[in-house]
């Protein structure tokens, strides 16, 4: 899978997550996943969207951890090739 | 709620492995001099047929009158948890020896920990369904927290209510949640609620108003189990925010 398919894969999944519609023009790797609003139940349907959609298993802590979209496309990245 | 790393050695002996050990002899015993009666099988019964895994909620005070009960084969094979606190061990011990698998957590990370594996472990077996004290495990009394709703919308979409009253009975009135301590041969009243569905993708207020009637409807039901038994708290059931 390329960064360009997880990306566009994490599109999908955050715009169904985030509360509001998500101005996909504004954001960047470089975005903060906190600027997404998410708490804690939200990071629960995150780990398995992302755990259906890609295939992968996450921790809650291993999410918690990612500052910006940009980590949790690495770990994607690492875990897909 | 002594945490793990603040008692001592002998403190954390006698919480791992004196205290589980007295206390499971205990429910053991008091259990062969209950008579249960219940109300409301017929939920708990056509959820389990379902072929669905069933996501088990009661309030953290009623965790007593159930714990042996809802252990019992006929009432299905059931995933908890249990804190990571020192009375976390002993409680998980007791459950374990009950015939309950434990996971371990209850707010904050170790909570979505907690919730993660708890989905994980349904997925992979089904037929075993899961049960959360639902305002535990530290209260608000009779608030219901998110927890049993993502599990329920990540498992089998059904949320079955139920909780559990007797008498006589003793209530520790110094408890967060007032727990319910059913005494030698009482007559325990196990209520069933119908199943709540809960579809898989929720928005915030969606979830808002989901928690919102699984209260309402641990609320009713416990004062019908109270009713059915003839017991009577002086403190409500929810506590005051």
């Amino acid at each position: 899978m390329t960064r360009e398919e997880i990306w566009t894969g994490l599109q999908e999944i955050l715009d169904e997550s985030a509360e509001g519609d998500v101005d996909w023009s504004a954001v960047t790797e470089a975005t903060e996943i906190e600027s997404f609003g998410f708490d804690s139940l939200v990071v629960l349907d995150l780990i398995f969207d992302l755990e259906q959609k890609f295939d992968v298993k996450i921790a809650p802590a291993q999410i918690l951890e990612m500052r910006t979209l940009k980590d949790l496309v690495d770990f994607l990245d690492a875990r897909t090739a | 709620m002594t945490r793990r790393s603040e008692a001592g050695p002998l403190r954390r002996f006698l919480m791992r492995r004196v205290v589980p050990a007295l206390a499971l002899a205990l429910i053991r015993g008091l259990d062969l001099t209950w008579r249960y009666r219940e109300t409301g099988r017929e939920h708990l019964e056509r959820a389990l047929a379902s072929g669905r895994s069933v996501s088990g909620a009661f309030l953290h005070g009623r965790i007593f009158p159930l714990l042996a009960f809802m252990a019992r084969t006929q009432n299905g094979r059931w995933i908890s948890m249990c804190s990571k606190s020192l009375d976390g061990d002993a409680m998980a011990r007791i459950e374990e020896r009950l015939g309950y698998e434990v996971v371990r957590g209850s707010s904050g990370r170790d909570g979505l920990e907690a919730i993660v594996d708890m989905i994980r472990r349904v997925r992979e077996r089904p037929g075993v369904g899961a049960c959360l004290a639902v305002d535990g495990s530290r209260g608000p009394r009779g608030r219901v927290q998110g927890g049993i709703v993502s599990l329920a919308q990540r498992t089998g979409g059904q949320i079955l209510p139920v909780t559990a009253s007797a008498r006589p009975a003793a209530i520790l009135k110094r408890a967060w949640d007032r727990t319910l301590l059913p005494l030698p041969f009482a007559r325990v009243e196990v209520v069933y609620g119908e199943p709540l569905p809960v579809p898989p993708r929720l928005r915030a207020p969606e979830l808002a108003r989901l928690r919102a009637e699984l209260e309402e409807r641990l609320v009713a039901l416990q004062a019908e189990a109270d009713r059915r038994a003839g017991f009577g708290d002086s403190e409500p059931v929810r506590a005051p925010l």
